[in-house]
């Protein structure tokens, strides 16, 4: 790996960090309180949009993460390449 | 303090377990566009879940899955937004009709003819369209034809000709109208599998590719809106009736976010029929692994011999790892697939800037 796709490849990296570290903060929290939400998750007539709005949540920082942290290592889709 | 006891407890081996058999699962569902959830309930059961709850939890994983499957698609313009909510109107109905049949079925003749059933809907879906997805592949790869653009077949061509008025809508993916009454028993049948084998996809693209003339790598990017559709209806309803374990659906999606990009990045570098040969690949080892287990659920239903204990044990064992290889298999050729069309393609870009 050159410096040069090195020094390409830094926004990339702390884009992938930024996402991972929001990421990772929500599963902390969630294991953290797993309890008070799994009640929450049943206490109400309410409650079904409790485990709605995580999946929601998680599905829009951890998919970023997850598309920030291939894109870091250079898994990407095909680009069109122009004949000339 | 509310009832949590039908909600089991967590164990690092069984986090790391769902965390990989959801990445695989995720890689398979962004590259044909469903799978996963026939290897992920039972590995939920294995840790302890419920039935119902395994069932629950994977619904809840399923739809944040399809929406993030679906919006990276959508991206490289593969999916087909209207048609994918029309259909999933009508597989949302499907799903929940399946679901009654079962616990209808459920009630008449216990837990054993519910298996019964999902069995033999497993070999007679699977047995019908694998077969015809793998022989349609090899038709087109022995025809040299894997580089032409897929053409509708006649089927598809005779039901565009058909003007129901007031019922047509036009479909970007095959530039046509076509009748929604045509679609409505296609999600239909879609979700009402989706409800008895958890695979709505093993119907849901096949019939947009061979019934409506939709592209394949169109049938199986729109098949993620569907599965969202169906995904957000099932949670609601198991979530009302608090099943939801958002602890074992969370961590299944961790693992299937990595690899549905992994799955929807794979699409791009393709050639469209390998999408029908890694279909039809999954579903007639996943059949077989079927045929493995319905003995067992004879036996149960005292309609042959008696079997015993250890042997039914085996079978359900070989079946479920029968399983677990099948989507294995899928996610290693995706792997290949990708890593040789990415090899390719930088070639191509190194040929051509090193052209004058």
């Amino acid at each position: 790996m050159s410096i040069r796709s090195i020094i390409l490849r830094w926004p990339r990296f702390w884009k992938a960090a930024g996402w991972g570290a929001f990421s990772g903060l929500l599963y902390w929290l969630l294991y953290l309180y797993s309890r008070q939400i799994l009640e929450l998750s049943v206490s109400a007539w309410w409650s079904p949009v409790v485990p709605i709005t995580i999946a929601f949540a998680f599905s829009i920082i951890h998919g970023n993460f997850t598309s920030a942290f291939w894109d870091a290592v250079g898994i990407k889709p095909k680009s069109v390449v122009i004949k000339k | 303090m509310e009832d949590l006891s039908h909600f089991i407890t967590l164990t690092p081996l069984g986090v790391i377990g769902l965390f990989l058999v959801g990445m695989v699962g995720g890689m398979v569902s962004g590259f044909i566009g469903s799978g996963g959830a026939f290897v992920l309930t039972p590995a939920m059961m294995t840790m302890g879940a419920s039935g119902i709850v395994a069932v629950a939890s994977n619904m809840c994983h399923k739809f944040p899955k399809a929406l993030v499957g679906s919006i990276k698609r959508a991206r490289y313009g593969q999916v087909d937004l209207k048609l994918g909510l029309v259909m999933g109107a009508s597989a949302e109905a499907g799903v929940l009709y399946g679901a009654h049949l079962q616990e209808g079925i459920k009630e008449a003749f216990g837990d054993a003819g519910s298996n019964l059933y999902v069995s033999v809907a497993f070999v007679v879906v699977l047995g019908i369209v694998g077969s015809y997805v793998l022989f349609d592949s090899w038709k087109i790869y022995k025809a040299g034809a894997a580089d032409a653009e897929e053409k509708p077949s006649s089927l598809a061509l005779a039901i565009r000709r058909i003007h129901i008025p007031y019922t047509m809508v036009y479909f970007k993916s095959i530039d046509a109208k076509v009748s929604f009454l045509v679609t409505l028993p296609l999600g239909f049948a879609t979700g009402m599998l989706a409800a008895t084998i958890a695979v709505g996809g093993f119907v849901g693209v096949p019939s947009m590719i061979y019934i409506l003339g939709v592209p394949s790598l169109m049938a199986s990017a729109t098949e993620l809106v569907i599965a969202f559709v169906m995904g957000l209806g099932g949670t609601i309803k198991f979530a009302m009736s608090n099943y939801v374990d958002i602890r074992l659906a969370m961590i299944i999606l961790a693992g299937s976010l990595f690899g549905i990009q992994i799955g929807a990045i794979g699409t791009t570098y393709v050639k469209p029929y390998i999408i029908k040969v890694v279909m039809g690949m999954i579903m007639i080892q996943v059949l077989v692994s079927r045929l493995f287990v319905i003995p067992v659920y004879l036996s149960m239903l005292d309609l042959i011999e008696p079997i015993g204990e250890v042997v039914m044990h085996s079978l359900r064992q070989i079946s479920f790892w029968l399983m677990v290889v099948a989507l294995v298999s899928g996610a290693v050729f995706i792997l290949g697939a990708l890593v040789k069309g990415m090899i390719a393609h930088q070639q191509e870009i190194s040929a051509l800037a090193g052209t004058p």
